[in-house]
């Protein structure tokens, strides 16, 4: 079976030539197929835990919302009576009138 | 009147330096780069393989010493991975299915790591179907080799490259 393909854009040449990888280089390219296969499990998997965190954070406030409204609708309302305070009777001082003397 | 003087500002030029087809290969490596440019820039077009996403190799390093992030509508983070992403989310074998590029920086340097600036797009259903991100190749060595791969190892069907030295 032929290993996949290698360019070689020589510059010096600027002569481009294609060859098999050596068994080196097919080494690491499967290596590489493996290191890939490896992240986008990791990736997927980062993911679904990042969908599952949004969905309870979204549930977790639909709960609290519904919970908000029910403990409202359940407390009786209570309507209480002002409290009025007295107001104080004013304080008037008696008028002492001073008697009248007339002299003769 | 005196003025102040201003320097004229510097214009870069960009210089083909290779391109090729991606159709029938695992991988294209574009050798024996010059050092005589400042950074590098990379096109790939309408690129189609059975899954996987385009990516780059240096100097043939296969090790885990390649970093980044891409921006695909969420933050993408991967470390220690044998190759740089120029992209995000798998290509399909449909027509016109990625357009990635990546822009290499200082890549004559043999005293810095390097830094790669990468954007995409992606032919999809999703309206978030492209990406932007950086990735790093953990290496001081100046680049004298890029290998465009995918991270799946599947051969290529389709697309083209483009090599261009930045002055």
């Amino acid at each position: 079976m032929s290993k996949p393909i290698i360019r070689i854009h020589d510059l010096s040449t600027n002569i481009i030539t294609d060859r098999e990888m050596t068994d080196e280089e097919f080494a690491q390219y499967e290596a590489d197929q493996a290191a890939e296969a490896a992240r986008v499990i990791a990736e997927a998997e980062a993911k679904a835990v990042e969908e599952a965190a949004k969905q309870q954070a979204f549930n977790d406030a639909v709960a609290a919302a519904v919970a908000a409204v029910l403990a409202a609708q359940q407390t009786p309302a209570t309507t209480s009576e002002p409290v009025v305070e007295p107001t104080p009777e004013p304080v008037v001082e008696p008028v002492v009138e001073e008697p009248v003397v007339t002299q003769e | 009147m005196a003025g102040i003087l201003v320097p004229t500002p510097a214009t870069k030029s960009l210089t083909q330096l290779a391109t090729g087809n991606l159709s029938g290969s695992a991988s294209v490596t574009i050798s024996s780069i010059s050092g005589s440019y400042q950074d590098l820039y990379i096109y790939v077009i309408g690129t189609q393989a059975a899954g996987g996403m385009p990516s780059l190799r240096f100097n043939g390093d296969t090790g885990n010493n390649y970093s980044g992030v891409n921006n695909n509508s969420t933050l993408n983070v991967y470390n220690g991975q044998s190759m740089v992403r120029m992209t995000d989310g798998t290509i399909s074998s449909s027509a016109n299915s990625d357009f990635s590029s990546a822009y290499i920086s200082n890549y004559y340097l043999s005293t810095t790591r390097k830094a790669i600036l990468t954007q995409s797009t992606r032919a999809g259903t999703n309206s978030y179907d492209g990406s932007q991100g950086y990735g790093n190749w953990n290496d001081t060595s100046a680049i004298t080799s890029v290998s465009i791969t995918n991270t799946g190892g599947h051969s290529f069907t389709g697309g083209t490259y483009t090599l261009y030295g930045v002055k």
